[in-house]
């Protein structure tokens, strides 16, 4: 018999995601999860129907999108992000380091663009997360010298960098450092948070909502995405487990979401889109 | 899928210069060989069929096994560890997608024989 299509240009191989939330300050990636990620699309149906002529009319209402995933990278602030306000995070500062060993950027960065500050504790080697912006001693090119603050260079708070703080170098300043050049950060103090508690409890609470993208990034930089502007969170999620030391896998936290109608948008469009760029596998 | 896959992975194999750099050059080509056998004695891939072809599939799903082989065990796990990142979880021509194990280095019986280490590919195309 011959083959049934040949349509499959569209044919999407499974490949997981990375599934981003915003709650105002931009979109933060909450890292890995372990199961699939699924979004169903849920609505109610209101049939009209007649005693004589069978049915008139079947209607939609109440459009809705329930989200699920279980979610492995269980950094406190991601959950609190997808509590949608229902739980707060608190950090504890530890004591300043003042002898983290510098760190190198490599040539080839790009200009004005996000590179995430990374240092390490000098005794137990972990990386540090900041509490508040590091001091730097300097900031200096290979061939360029010394950079200056807010000119050369910009220090900026940033989600998905994991320390908290990302540096971008400006080509055009006073120093015009090249991006041929490698840049070396001398950390003068470091202020790390020693530990970061996540709060819930209350009698009553309102949730904030916040936007959801799921996108999926082939080798060849092509995306089908779907978002969801208007996400708030399901009871029933944000299970906190510790399994026995006989379970495989990580200890894990399964979420549940439902996302509902964004009355800012445009009628038609205020649940979801979904876009699948020409070729994405 | 040309040779259930393999030809997708050769492609793949030679564009990357990770990979290339490892093995040597047979004649004018990089001394990756779609086929189980080879000529060719110096540091190299080869590659079979490793598991029967579904045809009921609604997805062409094809598992291979690329072989590779050299003298010296750091090598052959170099090559092997060039080969899974070159081929893992990325894509060939647009519609052909890669996902690989890597399995243990095989020793050769022989005192002067080849290492193996393989790489298990498996193949899906749209």
């Amino acid at each position: 018999m011959p083959v049934q299509t040949t349509e499959k240009g569209y044919v999407q191989i499974p490949d997981g995601a990375k599934v981003e939330i915003d709650g105002g300050a931009g979109y933060v990636d909450l890292g890995a999860f372990n199961s699939d990620i699924t979004a169903t699309l849920n609505y109610e149906i209101n049939e009209i129907l007649s005693s004589n002529a069978g049915t008139i009319r079947r209607v939609g209402k109440s459009m809705t999108m329930e989200f699920a995933g279980t979610l492995i990278n269980l950094n406190p602030t991601g959950v609190a992000l997808a509590s949608a306000g229902m739980l707060t995070t608190e950090s504890t500062a530890g004591a300043a380091i003042t002898t983290a060993a510098d760190q190198t950027i490599a040539a080839g960065w790009t200009n004005m663009k996000s590179i995430p500050i990374v240092a390490y504790d000098p005794t137990t080697s972990v990386q540090l997360r900041f509490s508040s912006a590091p001091t730097l001693t300097s900031v200096t090119a290979s061939s360029s010298g010394v950079l200056a603050e807010g000119d050369d260079y910009f220090v900026q708070e940033d989600n998905n960098s994991f320390s908290g703080y990302s540096i971008l170098l400006n080509t055009g300043g006073t120093a015009t450092v090249a991006t041929s050049e490698s840049v070396v950060i001398d950390f003068a103090s470091i202020t790390p948070i020693a530990k970061v508690t996540l709060y819930g409890g209350a009698s009553t609470f309102a949730f904030t909502a916040y936007a959801m993208r799921l996108t999926h990034t082939d080798d060849n930089g092509l995306i089908r995405r779907l978002n969801l502007p208007s996400v708030t969170p399901n009871s029933g999620g944000f299970q906190f487990n510790f399994k026995s030391s006989e379970s495989d896998g990580s200890e894990e936290m399964p979420l549940s979401c439902v996302a509902d109608l964004d009355t800012s948008l445009d009628s038609g469009k205020q649940l979801f889109n979904w876009e699948v760029e020409t070729g994405a596998l | 899928m040309s040779l259930n896959g393999r030809t997708e992975i050769q492609t793949k194999l030679k564009a990357d210069s990770n990979v290339t750099a490892i093995v040597g050059t047979y004649l004018t080509q990089p001394a990756i060989y779609s086929v189980p056998l080879t000529a060719y004695d110096g540091d190299s891939i080869t590659m079979y069929q490793s598991a029967p072809k579904n045809g009921g599939l609604e997805l062409d799903t094809d598992s291979n096994t690329v072989n590779c082989w050299s003298k010296k065990y750091d090598t052959a796990e170099a090559l092997q560890e060039a080969v899974y990142v070159s081929l893992n979880r990325n894509s060939e021509g647009g519609d052909t997608f890669f996902k690989c194990s890597k399995v243990q280095v095989i020793p050769s019986p022989e005192i002067d024989g080849y290492y193996n280490a393989p790489v298990e590919v498996l193949v899906r195309k749209r």
